[in-house]
């Protein structure tokens, strides 16, 4: 389908917006794992800086950040909305389906950046608000507009956006962003790749109608899964590594070394499969959707021992360890 | 003679796209009470957390003998030129 046919599917049959409409425009699923990897940061800071934050101004500083989540997807809504229309999984988004006009879309993500940041800025202090406005203008301007219909490493180089939820909560509450905040990131930026490349060996086909260089569509299924593991055995001891640091206790390294060594499990099957290939078995994709999902409970999990460790209490200090 | 140069009217608008752009200014308008709630808010905690007693001189200092800075140590030969030549500073 052309670009035009595209644009001609945008514009039919609109109907009114409802309230409904605009919260899909800040991709509310991408902003919840957001609001939690912050609150993780805000949370283990205070605990291993010793420097506590009002909790109103957390508060404030947690929904400065999923604010700014949100514009960074309405942004992105506005600028892919010619690809989303093409898209089965995404033709039914607010904009391809002639709910919501692009422009307003775009004002809105405009809009709510500005907020998200002024927000951040008054109710922390402006490291944290300068990371913020870069992490919204990295996956709006540099992932969406320049990266992901370019190349194959889209969603390597632009995962850094999603990861910087972590850095921001931490530099809300003490004003740096020390080596803790750094090891979080790199967690998020590492599961990133096998996150979104288990998801697209189910979906090649329709990012090869829109024209997006995944890397199934660019080098092949093949590929993508010898990518997939290569990853994931970077990311399974690179989970754990906050252990050494100091910063993850016994419960985060029994988590980290757990859950590290399923997900290497299920990228070792995946690898072995024929997902993603022509004709490949319904086994082959289920291990692929397998992945898929277990990749968004590791993320949460890893996260959520983060903060029973450092806001609940549940800390425990390994042997001998930093 | 028709009128060329007048505006292109709007197409009248639906009773259901009507109620539903009410319902977003409503919606519009609680997003910016709430905006104007939590700037205040971080406002009034930002100016609780200072200290803006006659001490704290978050504007200004009204008690030079408590909030001025402690004299520099000066080179030994110089304290008495100081004091002849009164409180120099």
């Amino acid at each position: 389908m052309s670009s035009t046919d595209a644009s001609n599917l945008i514009d039919t049959q609109p109907r009114p917006a409802t309230a409904g409409d605009y919260v899909q425009l800040m991709k509310p699923r991408i902003m919840m794992l957001v609001v939690f990897t912050a609150l993780a940061g805000l949370v283990a800071a205070q605990s291993v800086s010793g420097v506590s934050i009002n909790p109103v101004m957390a508060a404030i500083a947690t929904l400065a950040v999923a604010l700014g989540s949100g514009a960074a997807g309405a942004i992105n809504m506005w600028y892919d909305a010619d690809i989303d229309a093409v898209m089965k999984r995404t033709s039914t988004r607010p904009i391809p389906s002639g709910a919501v006009p692009r422009d307003e879309a775009l004002a809105m993500g405009l809009i709510m950046s500005g907020v998200s940041v002024l927000l951040m800025w008054l109710a922390s202090n402006a490291l944290a608000a300068g990371l913020l406005a870069l992490s919204i203008a990295y996956y709006g301007w540099f992932y969406t507009m320049l990266l992901k219909r370019r190349t194959p490493q889209n969603i390597v180089v632009g995962g850094a956006a999603g990861a910087f939820p972590p850095v921001i909560g931490w530099a809300a509450v003490t004003g740096t962003a020390p080596l803790d905040a750094w090891l979080l990131f790199a967690i998020i930026f590492f599961w990133t790749p096998p996150h979104f490349w288990a998801l697209s060996l189910l979906a090649h086909k329709e990012y090869k109608k829109a024209g997006v260089p995944m890397l199934p569509v660019t080098h092949g299924a093949a590929a993508t899964r010898n990518q997939i593991l290569a990853y994931t055995i970077f990311l399974a001891p690179l989970g754990a590594l906050p252990v050494l640091t100091g910063l993850g206790g016994i419960v985060y390294g029994t988590v980290a070394a757990l859950l590290g060594a399923i997900f290497l499990a299920l990228a070792f099957q995946v690898w072995r499969s024929d997902a993603g290939d022509e004709g490949a078995s319904s086994a082959s994709l289920k291990r692929a959707k397998g992945l898929f999902g277990f990749s968004i409970l590791y993320l949460f999990i890893m996260f959520a021992a983060l903060i029973a460790e450092h806001g609940f209490g549940a800390y425990v200090a390994i042997p001998g360890v930093a | 003679m028709s009128d060329n140069n007048s505006p292109p009217q709007p197409e009248p608008l639906s009773p259901e796209a009507r109620r539903a752009r009410k319902k977003r200014n409503v919606w519009l308008a609680l997003a910016l009470f709430a905006f104007v709630i939590l700037v205040a808010l971080t406002t009034v905690i930002r100016l609780g957390d200072s200290d803006l007693g006659p001490d704290g001189g978050f504007y200004w200092r009204n008690d030079p003998e408590s909030s001025s800075p402690p004299m520099p140590d000066l080179p030994a030969g110089d304290e008495d030129k100081v004091n002849s030549e009164g409180d120099e500073q």
